[in-house]
């Protein structure tokens, strides 16, 4: 996953138990929405195809719509 | 507007697929796909299927369950996860056909698009034929780009 550094933001990779849960990303400090977003389009438009269709399964095994809706262009 | 870096190249009877997308020089598009040439095409680091075999397997149209889970294009793209999606995604949505694989035309020159996990009210198609600064971008490095960024 590409680590995308900002001025006034930390980014920290964490895993809630029990796997295979979504991996989460937790912004420390003052909240930067448009950081945040920045990093979310960084890292859709590199992932994989396998890795779209783990975070759909993840939220769908989960209960919730997914956040990636392909029929939301 | 969709971004993949997951490319899939269309030439003569073959369809090839892969990742990590590197632009060449002097790119050109034809019916919104980058136009390559043959040597570009065969050097390209990927799977390759013919049309007919894809054609056989289903495509251009939605596919069941069992159709999907054995979909040699969603194979290659899923890999490990496939197993678990198909079931979810036709049991979540409710669904009889989905998933469909959608191809490009091939044209009369070699021709590259990206692969996008695309589709419609909820569940999840892989669209091949998206149109290249229309619909859909690929995404990666274009050669000597760093070399250009560097010498500024």
């Amino acid at each position: 996953m590409k680590i995308v550094k900002m001025e006034n933001v930390t980014v920290t990779d964490v895993h809630f138990a029990p796997p295979p849960a979504p991996k989460y990303r937790v912004f420390e400090g003052r909240r930067r929405p448009d950081a945040e977003q920045e990093i979310v389009d960084a890292d859709m438009r590199l992932a994989s195809i396998q890795d779209l269709m783990q975070f759909r399964l993840d939220a769908l095994e989960s209960g919730f719509e997914p956040a990636i809706n392909p029929g939301l262009e | 507007m969709e971004d993949s870096n997951t490319w899939i190249a269309y030439w003569a009877g073959k369809v090839k697929i892969g990742e990590g997308f590197l632009m060449s020089k002097n790119p050109q598009l034809q019916n919104r796909g980058l136009v390559l040439t043959e040597a570009q095409f065969d050097n390209l680091t990927g799977v390759t299927f013919t049309r007919l075999d894809l054609e056989k397997a289903g495509v251009d149209k939605p596919l069941t369950q069992t159709q999907a889970s054995i979909h040699p294009v969603w194979k290659t793209v899923g890999g490990s996860v496939l197993e678990r999606y198909v079931p979810v995604e036709f049991q979540r949505y409710d669904l009889i056909g989905a998933m469909g694989v959608y191809l490009a035309p091939e044209l009369a020159v070699p021709t590259q698009r990206p692969l996008v996990l695309a589709g419609g009210n909820g569940w999840s198609d892989l669209i091949a034929g998206r149109n290249l600064n229309f619909s859909a971008r690929l995404v990666g490095v274009r050669k000597g780009a760093l070399e250009e960024r560097v010498a500024k």
